[in-house]
Parts: C-alpha cells; structure tokens; sequence
C-alpha cells in the first residue's frame, strides 16, 4: 500500500494542521459572538504571520518592517470606506489621482493588495540586486516600519492622523456602512481566505520554485554556481508575501472595524517576528500556532487581569520578552520545529538502522 | 528660504550630524567588529538617558560624572549581556536579531514599569547660546559636537594603537587563526560588545538634555541610528561620519522646506539607493579575498 | 603509458590566455596561459597559496582577473556572471570544503542541481517526470548515498557530504567539471572511492581538479599542471612531473 506508506509519511505537523482547521471550522458552533470576533481577527494575523514565514522561514529574509505591507492593505479600505461614507474628517471633494482606485468598492480591494506588492517591488529592486548584506534588508525594512508610522500620522489629510480611520462596513467589498454581515458570517470570510492562503503557501513551498527558495536560504551562493539567479526568486516571494500581508492587513480592518498608526509601525512589525520565531519558522504550522497561542492568551489574560492592574499590556510585552528570550535560547527552532527535529530523528534512526542490517546482509553473503 | 535661514538649517544639521554620530558608533562598531546588529542599541540610548537624570538632574552630581556614570553602568551590562546571551548565537542572523531585541524589551518596558510614564527634562550643563548675525547656536551642542569627535578619535586610538584594539582586529580578520595563536577571543568579543553598549549609555547620558528624557527615548532614535549604520557601512568609522553629516543636513534642510516626516522618507530614498550603488559603505577598505 | 583517449586530438574545451589577478597589490596570479582538451581529465597541483583556487575562481567568476582572459569552447567568457556561466556555458565546480544545502534533503540538494530549470517560471510549473526521478536516483547510486536520500545534508559525514556536493556538479550535467579538493577531510576509504567515481566519467566529461594528496592524484591523473607562486610552473605528465628538479625543490621545501 504505497499510498498508505505516504500518508504515515506525512510530516506530524500537517496533522496539526487539519486540526486546527476542523477547529477553526466548528469554532462558532461553540462560541459567543465576542470571542468568534477575537478568534477572526487572529486568524487574519495568522494570513499575516504566513506572508512573514514564506519570507523568512523558507527564504531567510527577515523583514522587520512587514507591518508596513500589512498596514498599507489595511489603510487602502480604511481610506475607502471613510470617502465611501463620507465620514466627518474628510475634508476634500474628490479623491486625488493616487487614491483614485478607492472610489470602486472593487477598486479598493484591489488596492490593498497592490499597493503592499508595489512597495515590495521597489524595495526588492534596490535590496536584492549587488552584494547587500542579507542584515540590511532587516535594517532597511524596520526603518520603512519607522517611518511609515510617522507618515500615516503626518498625512492627516487621507489617514485621520493619530486617532485612525474607523471602517463600519464589513463585506468583502463593499464600503458602504449599510452594508455589514454578521460576526459569524465574516468569521467565515476571513476563515475561506486563511485556507486559501495556506493552500497557496502549501503548494508553492512543495514546488520547485520552494525549494530554490529554501537554497537561498541555506546558501545562496552556492545557488549561483547552478546557474540561478536568487534575485529574481527574491523578488518574487516578496510581492507575493507582501501582497498576502496586504490581504492580511483588509481583512484585519473589517473585523475590527479600524485602523490606526499602530497596525503599520513597529510594534506590529516586531510582534509579528515573536510569533513566527516562537511556533517556528518554516514550516507554516508554527506561524499558525505561534499566533494562536499568543494573541489568544494575550485576550484571555487582558480579560482576567486588566481587573487587578491597568498595566496589563505593559506586563504581557515584557512576557513576551521574557519569552522570546527563551524560545531563541531553548527552541530556537519553535515549538513545532522541535516536533519536526523529533520525527525526523526518529526517521533516521529507522533508517540507519536499515542501512545497517543491509550492511550485515551483504557481509554475510560473501564474507 | 532665505540665505540666512539655509544658513541656520546647515549650522544645526551639522550639529545634530555628531549627535547621529555619537549615538551610531556602538552599534557600528558591534555590527562591524562582531557581525551582530544590536537592536538593544537604542534602549541603552534611553537607560543612559536616564541614568543622566538620576545622577545630574535629581542627584545634582557633575555632569561629567553622569556621563561616565551612564558609560560604567553599560559597559557593564553589556558585557553582562554578551557572557549569558549573545556569546550564543554568533553567526546566526536571525538568532542574534530575537535575542538582541527580547533585551531591548526588557529594557524598554523595565524602564516603564519602574520608573513610570512621565517626561523627565535634563538641564543643560552649559546655558550659553552663541550668535553670527541670524545664526544661533546652544553652546552645549558643541560640546556635543567635541565629544562625539573626541569618543570617534579615542576609538580609533583604542582599534589601531592599543594591544587590545589589535586583538580584535586581529579576531575579526580571521577568528581561527586568532585563536590558534593564543588570543582569547572570547574575552575580545565580550570587551568590544561591552564597548558598544557603553558608548550607547555615554551617547544616551549626552543627548538626555537634547531630549524629553521618557521610556520611549529610544524608539525615537532606532530609524535614524539604523539608517546610518547601513548607509555608513562597517568597514570604516569615517563612513558612519560622511553618512551621519549626510543624513542630518538633508532632514534639517528639507524639514525646514517641507516637514521632518518628508524629510525622513527622501532619506530613507537616498539611503535605498545609496546601499544599491556601495553596499560595503561610503568608504570603502579594499580588502583581499 | 596509455591514456583512454589522445589529449592531443580532441578540441581544445577550455583556454586561459596571460590570466593575472592581482588583490590589492598581492600579485595572487600571474600571466596563466593553459588550455584543456575535451576528454581530458587535468589535475592541477601546487603548494599552498600557489593560487590554485584563484584560478578557479576566475574561470567561475567568482573573481574577476585584472588582465587576460577566460576562452570557453572558443568564446570569451570573461566578465561573465557565476550563474551565466553555469546555466549558459555548463561549468559546474565543487568547491573546498562542502558546501551544500544544508537543511534540505540529500535527494532535494540533488534535486536543486539538476539543470534546465532554473528560471523562476520553469521551477513554478516544474512536475518531476519518472526520467528525472530516475536520474536523482542514477546519481545518489553514483556517489553512494541511495540509502541516504531522506536525511538532511546536515546529519551526513563530512566525506559524504563532499560526495554530495560532488553529485550536484553531475547533476549540472556541465561540459567541464571543476573539482576543488574532492577528497580534503575523507578517509582513506573514501578518498579511494571519490577516485573511481571520478576515473567513472573520465572520457565522458572533461575534468579538472585541485588537489593535495598525492595518493589520490597517482590514482587518477594523466596529465598535471603544477602552479608555484601564482605561475604556472611546468605541465605533463605525473612521471615526468615528478622528475622535474624545481618541482621536487618545491615539494621538498614544503615538505620541511
């Protein structure tokens, strides 16, 4: 039964996978309303972790400023929906050329996708051609996630400045606030797109061009001698990434019904990083599990503590801290890195030890 | 804009230029000497900052003493930081980066829950304004300005002309060989990171009378600083100078035609760009491969 | 003597004219002028530092020479990007000391190597077809690793990972094939093995390698270029090499 042997096969962690979805699934049938919208917007930060993983944990480029493709999708509806209802800060009559897209309810979803991958495109072009060191496009994409916060504050004309945009609308395309499915059915919407969205990483990670990817990170030079040209791929992976994270970042506005200077800056950005690092990098199933875990603890303390101190928040980050710090020291591979290193472990040691008795079979027959 | 105003935008740039400088060449010179970008960096901007209030503002002890002070207790703390956590992970990027920015969160939200939310102001330690014509200049800013020369000068001396600055050049050239001949690098790598954060800490204790001294002090320095790494390159100090002085006369000027926030994102451009055409930095050591 | 083929009939595959290279003032190669015949299997020896690896480098781009030039099947390569010359002009080189992927499996290093794939497109829409699966196997059976295809480089042996990188420049399927110290840090064992695999494809391809042990250069060299000093010093056979005065001045100097 050679299909059989594939299915045992399977890495453990595409087990976690299927489970997590058949949670996800019959979530609402068991939840309240409040946590079927927590749980939707975590599962639009889980798009968003999955766009940092194909990026990071297969191609070895860490973005530190990720939160800028993320907001920048996000802003796109946020602006959309405020000139769609004509909300009370807007002070202009007609929306300026670079914004014009956002007039068609079509229009603005496409904008949020294209805008991430734009801004993707240009930074990849300078970054991933000559001998720049991998570091500083780490370096150069948390200052993008720097500025970009102080940009969206600054251009208070368009952004609503420090107090954000609220978006009362939630469809997938529409903007208009008489528009608007239920928690439950957004839950939904949200959770078609995260399955799409791993889909699309599943295969593309399992195609040749995934694992090009992976040799780029393992060792890029040696992909050139080849005859590859890791730009190209480079490129690639970071539009598509930062147009998932684009996707990521309309979804996330529309369950929560705003966005601020927050969602583009560099808490976010880093935030981002802790989840992936601690579920474990490159292999989809920590990106998932890694925000679950986190951004669901962090709700259900918030609700328990934020009775005993207000200081809540400033406590959960130094957790984290704390976290972070022994994850890099213990797993530095996450929690489901360490899953994989155990079976994969205990597949070598089948495997030697078959190598070996075939070692014994051949000395015995001619000794 | 008048010529009298461009000329005050370029004074003060210039002045904020050995500001950049002073808070940039710790983290050059961890990035450069050890390969590893210390995201830490700016949060011990903010602790020597605040070191600076405790011991000159609040205490009324000299300012010299705060700013060795600020040096003593970093350099300490760094070296504490390399001996249990970053002597781990060298030559992992990513390693390095989680681990170098779960300290900048201890420090950061330490500093919150301990010391509280409030603005602490820092006195100047020298009061005099200078003035050519419409030019006005704070007498403390070239204090600054001699400091931050003075500490890039001393670098240089400690990296070229001391038995230690040799070790470590000597470390970064080629660890095995290094080691094969008796030089304890690790003891090099914990005294050049102790370095790094300390001028951190001394960099902080300075600009603290510049700034609203405040738990987020930091995070208001991280683009600059970090730009300027990239943009300065690692392999010379005088290119984190070039590109210090670049950066801070083109956001003085074009904050002063435009806004900082604008001025901000050209230099982020030109850094972009700059980075395409030298990746190994303004100045560039030709070195033999 | 007998070698499998005359060196002397068959097309010139690969030409260097008056190479140099200077680093910085170091003089690192000077005025190398040789050339390898199709077939031919050419071992280049030479004390540390002869620039040996340079030379290498030059004919891959991994360094630019500061004069003379690279001639490949007659045409000038020089100044050619490392991944042009490896998809366009089919050079595959191994370099010293294993370098491979490795957090992939050894079948997925394999995989990676096998050339005609390499735009991002040809990879998005590549489905690997029974004759590519069968060549992945061919060449995990060539360099002894079939039973190893599932591990990931990582876990290999330091020899087993040099076969590896060694598969790989097969895998390229490449018109020359540089080999950059094949057997450094194998055991004895294993240094006779890497030898056959490589007498294997003498005729086939054409090969060039750098090499130190001696054993190992008795075993498969025909033909062999010394180098000292970044020059080439003498060319011919190993016999005659070998009882060549200044070469046995320089290998007994080195040996003291």
């Amino acid at each position: 039964m050679p299909r059989l042997k594939k299915v045992r096969q399977l890495p453990l962690n595409r087990w976690i996978d299927l489970a997590l979805f058949l949670f996800l699934l019959s979530f609402p049938t068991w939840q309240n309303t409040y946590w079927v919208y927590i749980m939707s917007g975590i599962m639009a930060y889980m798009i968003f972790a999955l766009s940092l993983d194909l990026l990071w944990g297969y191609t070895g480029l860490m973005s530190m400023g990720h939160s800028v493709l993320f907001g920048s999708g996000g802003y796109m509806i946020g602006i959309a929906s405020a000139w769609a209802n004509q909300a009370d800060w807007i002070k202009f009559d007609q929306l300026p050329w670079f914004l014009a897209l956002l007039s068609s309810p079509l229009g603005a979803f496409l904008a949020a996708l294209l805008l991430p991958g734009l801004i993707a495109l240009f930074i990849g072009l300078f970054m991933f051609s000559g001998k720049i060191r991998g570091v500083f496009f780490s370096l150069i994409t948390l200052a993008l996630a720097g500025i970009a916060e102080l940009f969206v504050i600054n251009q208070s004309r368009y952004t609503h400045g420090d107090s954000g945009i609220t978006v009362t609308s939630r469809t997938l395309f529409s903007n208009a606030d008489s528009q608007r499915l239920t928690d439950q059915q957004f839950y939904f919407v949200v959770l078609a797109f995260l399955l799409g969205s791993y889909l699309l990483c599943l295969w593309l990670v399992n195609t040749r061009t995934g694992k090009v990817l992976q040799g780029i990170r393992e060792n890029e030079s040696r992909l050139t001698y080849l005859g590859y040209k890791p730009a190209a791929f480079k490129l690639f992976i970071f539009v598509l990434s930062g147009m998932m994270a684009g996707l990521a970042g309309m979804l996330f506005v529309r369950v929560q019904g705003s966005i601020n200077h927050s969602s583009i800056g560099i808490n976010l950005a880093t935030l981002v990083l802790v989840w992936v690092a601690v579920g474990g990098r490159g292999n989809l199933t920590g990106a998932l599990i890694g925000t679950l875990l986190l951004q669901f603890s962090e709700t259900k303390l918030n609700s328990v503590f934020s009775g005993i101190s207000a200081d809540f928040a400033q406590y959960w980050k130094l957790v984290l801290g704390l976290l972070l710090l022994l994850i890099v020291f213990v797993i530095p591979r996450g929690l489901i890195g360490v899953l994989l290193d155990y079976q994969q472990s205990r597949q070598d040691r089948d495997r030697k030890a078959a190598i070996m008795q075939k070692e014994v079979n051949r000395h015995g027959a001619n000794p | 804009m008048s010529p009298s105003m461009l000329l005050q935008l370029l004074v003060s740039g210039l002045a904020s230029s050995f500001v950049l400088l002073l808070t940039s060449l710790g983290l050059v010179i961890i990035l450069g000497y050890m390969k590893v970008v210390n995201l830490a960096h700016t949060e011990m901007l903010m602790s020597g900052a605040f070191i600076c209030y405790y011991v000159y503002q609040a205490a009324g002890l000299p300012f010299i003493v705060a700013l060795l002070t600020a040096f003593a207790v970093s350099f300490l703390f760094g070296a504490l930081v390399e001996r249990l956590i970053i002597c781990h992970f060298y030559g992992k990027m990513s390693e390095t980066l989680l681990a170098t920015y779960a300290i900048s969160i201890l420090l950061k939200q330490g500093a919150l829950l301990l010391l509280g939310k409030n603005y602490k102001k820092v006195d100047y330690p020298v009061k005099a304004v200078f003035q050519w014509g419409s030019v006005y200049l704070e007498s403390y800013k070239l204090v600054v300005a001699g400091l931050s020369v003075g500490v890039l000068l001393l670098t240089l001396l400690l990296i070229y002309k001391t038995k230690t600055g040799r070790m470590i050049r000597a470390a970064m050239q080629n660890r095995s060989m290094t080691e094969s001949l008796g030089i304890n690098t690790k003891k090099v790598d914990t005294l050049t990171f102790a370095y790094g954060m300390g001028l951190a800490g001394l960099a902080g204790a300075v600009i603290a009378p510049l700034s609203t001294v405040t738990y987020t002090l930091g995070e208001s320095w991280l683009t600059n600083t970090f730009m300027n790494v990239v943009m300065g390159g690692v392999s010379s100090l005088f290119g984190t100078l070039a590109s210090s002085v670049l950066i801070q006369e083109s956001v003085s000027v074009i904050s002063g035609l435009s806004n900082s926030v604008t001025a901000q994102i050209i230099v982020l451009l030109v850094v972009i760009v700059v980075v395409r055409l030298k990746p190994d930095g303004l100045f560039t050591a030709k070195e033999r491969r | 003597m007998a070698p499998t083929l005359n060196p002397e009939a068959a097309p010139v595959l690969l030409e260097t004219r008056g190479l140099s290279v200077n680093f910085n003032g170091f003089q690192a190669l000077s005025d190398i002028s040789l050339s390898i015949r199709q077939g031919e299997l050419r071992v280049i020896i030479g004390p540390n530092g002869a620039g040996k690896t340079t030379f290498m480098d030059l004919i891959t781009a991994k360094a630019r020479p500061s004069a003379g030039q690279v001639l490949f099947e007659g045409q000038d390569i020089t100044g050619k990007s490392a991944a042009e010359i490896a998809r366009r002009y089919k050079i595959g080189r191994k370099f010293q000391g294993p370098n491979v992927f490795d957090n992939m499996t050894v079948a997925e290093n394999i995989e990676l190597a096998i050339a005609g794939y390499e735009s991002l497109p040809q990879s998005l829409f590549f489905r690997a077809s029974a004759a590519f699966r069968h060549r992945v196997t061919e060449i995990l059976e060539q360099i002894e690793l079939a039973d190893y295809r599932d591990f990931m480089a990582t876990d290999l042996s330091h020899g087993q990972r040099q076969w590896l990188e060694i598969g790989m420049v097969f895998a390229q399927d490449p018109k020359l094939i540089i080999l950059d110290e094949p057997t450094s840090g194998m055991t004895a064992d294993e240094t006779k093995k890497t030898g056959e695999m490589i007498k294997k494809l003498k005729g086939e391809h054409t090969i060039l390698v750098v090499e130190h042990d001696m054993d190992f250069v008795r075993q498969v060299a025909d033909y062999v270029t010394v180098f000292n000093f970044g020059k080439l010093l003498v060319e011919g056979t190993l016999e005659a090499v070998q009882q060549n005065p200044e070469v046995q001045a320089v290998y007994l100097k080195e040996a003291d």
